[in-house]
């Protein structure tokens, strides 16, 4: 499939700077220098580094303002449409007291900028606006509306249906009440970094995701997104907004029922890409619209390391058979997901988060487990560092899917296994994260229980400070 | 020195029951859920008509596991017996009316099969029984009381609270004198404290209402105040000529309508109203019932939908053409309602004040530690009992 998730998500280079410089190439140039500079140098070197992590800090900080009080611009049309229908019904008032009150899940400083664009749109209406002061309980009868003055409370508000922006304004005989509907906000599909461990959302949905792959040709993306009803395939370019890009749907047929549904989009043992649904495989027919799923021979999932996998369906866990033939006897339990690990040499680990809540690290060949981890969640996976020739562990938390959930990488030595760097918080609960055999990032497929998306994120580790 | 040890074995005991079995993520299948609802449910037959409110709202969420809805195709289907097998996510397997069901799950149900292996109803169990059942670890999902909700949780009980979809409120039965009178049904919403029913009938569980849809769903609910002025009401009743009396009706079987509406007759005579509560039958034909006999009545309405402009339609069928008197229509396709339109219905049916809207009330439920995947029922939505898994039960 060529993914290439790396590309993207590539860390700052102020961090590797550093590393390098800290590194034995520079201190092989530091030697070079006459003793007596060396404490100046130092000393020059940390005010340097001080004040450009302190300039970086600031720019970050002022930069993350900006972002976040620039108010969508899909919501120009609601501001016009508001300000107009204030405008109307506050006739034939020469000016305004106009209080916002924020009560819809948009940050402070989005509300800042409609109260601007309001105002803005009023003065404009040949309306002289003034705001109300913020400890005004109820700013319709604080001042008393007179025949030249309208008060005006306007209530960022939410319902099911979405945001509502509602503005009541009072005149000394009259209330009237508007109400403009207010398309909601994109989610914003950036990448988030975290330390260490980086996560980039790529896609977001309200229907769930099973897997996703993105290709990269020139400046396009092309998509292939893999849910429990059909696959959905579109291409973008990188600067195009989500609303306007054609997406081709093709919906499963003969797909098995699961409550707990598992699907891949992986590449089969002769190289082609193939979908993977539970335990049954489904093909794309060409010229057809469909994807038939089925066949006499159960799917066979590729989970890297030698391994492969087999899928209940009666169930939602799988079945581990190896690769190798010298260990074709080798049994290992059932699993809901395998870290398997790549080395050269050809060791062959693997670690099984099993149906009893427990995850297992096993060696080539032994029934026994090497190691037992506990309180990790059912999700596991490898990832490879770029920094180093490590493999990290990641489990996501424990808990159910009703829950805030977190993953955490762990570095596995000698069988023990210790965490490393800050665990990723989520806003929901991680449905899946694995790695296609080969790559150097781990898929996760998410669900922010605080917008209802199914979110389908890129994670990669970083050797940051 | 001799160390006693017990209360540390005791205290390690307690930890370890207190501690789930697993701490897992992923779905495992197995097990027997044991729920203990209220109502007494007489029959499953999709035919036979439920004897009350409750038993109609507890069937209705019993048919949602046992027949699958999707499209138009109702989805039962009879045994050589008559019996009904049902073709949702689960079949019953053993059944004694008004007692207790148990369901089993279907293997060939539509979005698969369900993780639990049954699901075992015991009805007709009070409210007390239920909260000491699940204390006792003999139940893993229970009903309870929204005003019991605090006593619950002090308890140590784990809740599921959903967001508030059943409103109470004060109808008028049309054809009455009083109830003709708008400045008498005035003077009864403004006598009424809705914010004291809140926070003390209701231990803060409930919302004080004053329109017909809450907040979350319409998000115009805070254009509606609940205001409380009993001077004002009391300046309206004394200029209704012939000092009437009002007779309020309510549920006899409910003991929450019946802690409402004696708040109400207290209400009312603070404010100088001549208020009587009286209790009369049960059942959906009451309402109809009462007409003759009283001036007003206490309904539950239960949101259909979370959306705002399907919700107000079903309040506008439930309470009849005389509560949306005055009010413009909603559209005849009411999910294509804007929210201007939905506003201005709701503000109609405030204005002409044949409904008087009191409080907001969630669906609460008392949870066993080892349920997992339930989430707290949206309005339409039935028990979500396909879907939650046993951490403990066999995979």
């Amino acid at each position: 499939m060529g993914e290439k998730w790396g590309d993207r998500g590539g860390i700052g280079e102020t961090e590797f700077g550093c590393a390098m410089m800290t590194g034995r190439e520079g201190a092989a140039d530091m030697m070079r220098f006459p003793r007596r500079f060396l404490p100046l140098l130092c000393t020059l070197l940390f005010a340097l580094l001080l004040a450009r992590s302190q300039a970086n800090a600031q720019a970050q900080s002022s930069s993350q303002i900006a972002a976040s009080a620039a108010m969508p611009s899909r919501w120009n049309d609601a501001v016009n449409k508001l300000a107009a229908e204030i405008a109307a019904a506050a006739k034939p008032a020469k000016a305004i007291v106009l209080k916002l009150e924020n009560q819809s899940p948009i940050s402070e400083a989005q509300a800042a900028a409609v109260r601007e664009g309001l105002a803005s749109q009023l003065r404009q209406s040949n309306l002289s606006v003034r705001f109300a002061p913020a400890a005004a309980s109820n700013p319709p009868a604080n001042p008393p509306a007179g025949a030249d003055t309208a008060n005006v409370r306007v209530v960022l508000s939410q319902g099911a249906d979405g945001l509502l922006w509602i503005a009541q304004v009072e005149r000394a005989d009259s209330r009237q009440v508007a109400i403009v509907p207010v398309p909601q906000a994109a989610a914003p599909a950036l990448p988030g970094r975290i330390p260490v461990l980086q996560r980039r959302i790529v896609y977001q949905g309200r229907e769930p995701i099973l897997d996703f792959t993105v290709n990269r040709q020139g400046n396009v993306d092309s998509w292939r997104v893999l849910g429990d009803g059909g696959l959905a395939e579109f291409t973008a370019p990188l600067s195009a907004g989500a609303d306007s890009i054609p997406i081709t749907r093709k919906p499963l047929r003969n797909a098995p029922a699961s409550r707990d549904p598992r699907g891949r989009l992986a590449i089969n043992a002769a190289g082609y890409p193939a979908i993977l649904l539970g335990n049954t495989s489904c093909a794309e027919s060409p010229g057809e619209s469909s994807l038939f799923c089925g066949g006499q021979a159960a799917a066979e999932w590729p989970i890297g390391g030698g391994w492969r996998a087999t899928y209940d369906g009666d169930h939602n866990y799988f079945q581990a058979t190896s690769l190798t033939s010298d260990i074709s006897s080798w049994k290992l339990p059932a699993f809901f997901s395998a870290a398997t690990f790549e080395p050269a040499q050809g060791a062959a680990e693997i670690i099984l988060s099993e149906l009893d809540g427990k995850a297992r690290l096993y060696s080539r060949g032994t029934d026994a487990p090497k190691s037992v981890f506990s309180g990790w969640g059912d999700e596991v996976a490898t990832l490879p560092a770029n920094c180093d020739q490590d493999w990290h562990v990641l489990a996501a938390g424990t808990g159910d899917w009703t829950q805030p959930d977190f993953v955490q990488m762990y570095r596995v030595e000698n069988g023990q296994a210790s965490a490393e760097g800050e665990r990723l918080n989520l806003p929901g609960p991680v449905l899946s994260i694995w790695r296609a055999p080969g790559e150097s990032s781990v898929r996760m497929i998410s669900r922010n229980l605080e917008t209802g998306m199914y979110e389908a994120s890129v994670l990669s580790a970083s050797c940051g400070n | 020195m001799k160390r006693p040890f017990y209360p540390l074995l005791a205290a390690i005991s307690i930890l370890l029951i207190a501690l789930p079995a697993r701490t897992a993520r992923r779905p495992r299948y197995g097990g027997t859920l044991r729920l203990e609802i209220e109502a007494a449910i007489h029959s499953l037959d999709p035919a036979v008509a439920a004897a009350s409110p409750a038993e109609a709202a507890a069937k209705e969420q019993l048919d949602a596991l046992l027949y699958d809805y999707r499209g138009d195709h109702r989805g039962e289907s009879r045994g050589a017996g008559g019996t009904f097998t049902g073709s949702g996510a689960f079949r019953i397997s053993a059944w004694e009316p008004g007692k207790h069901v148990v369901l089993a799950a279907n293997d060939d149900a539509p979005g698969g099969r369900p993780f639990l292996d049954a699901i075992d109803v015991q009805m007709g169990r009070p409210a007390r029984q239920r909260m000491l059942d699940l204390e006792l670890n003999h139940a893993d999902v229970a009903e309870i009381p929204a005003g019991d909700a605090r006593q619950a949780a002090a308890r140590g009980i784990r809740l599921s609270i959903s967001n508030p979809d059943e409103l109470v409120a004060i109808e008028f039965a049309p054809g009455r004198k009083i109830a003709e009178d708008a400045p008498a049904r005035q003077a009864l919403s403004l006598a009424v404290d809705r914010a004291a029913i809140a926070a003390f009938l209701l231990q803060k569980e409930g919302q004080a209402a004053g329109g017909i849809l809450p907040q979350w769903s319409s998000g115009t609910a805070f254009l509606f105040p609940t205001t409380f002025d009993p001077a004002s009401a009391r300046q309206l009743w004394s200029e209704i000529p012939g000092s009437p009396k009002l007779m309020l009706g309510y549920d006899s079987d409910d003991p929450l309508e019946h802690m409402i509406a004696e708040r109400i007759a207290v209400d009312a005579q603070a404010a100088g109203i001549s208020l009587a509560a009286q209790p009369s039958a049960s059942g959906a034909t009451a309402r109809a019932d009462d007409r003759g006999a009283v001036d007003a009545r206490l309904i539950r309405w239960r949101m259909p939908s979370p959306r705002p402009g399907p919700a107000l339609a079903d309040f506008v069928a439930f309470a009849g053409p005389q509560a949306a008197l005055g009010a413009p229509p909603l559209p005849d396709a009411p999910d294509k309602a804007s929210p201007e339109q939905i506003y201005q219905c709701e503000a109609g049916i405030i204005a002409e004040g044949r409904v008087i809207p009191l409080v907001w009330l969630p669906q609460v439920y008392g949870l066993s530690a080892r349920v997992r995947d339930w989430n707290a029922p949206a309005p339409g939505a039935g028990w979500p009992l396909a879907d939650v898994w046993l951490d403990g039960g066999a995979p």
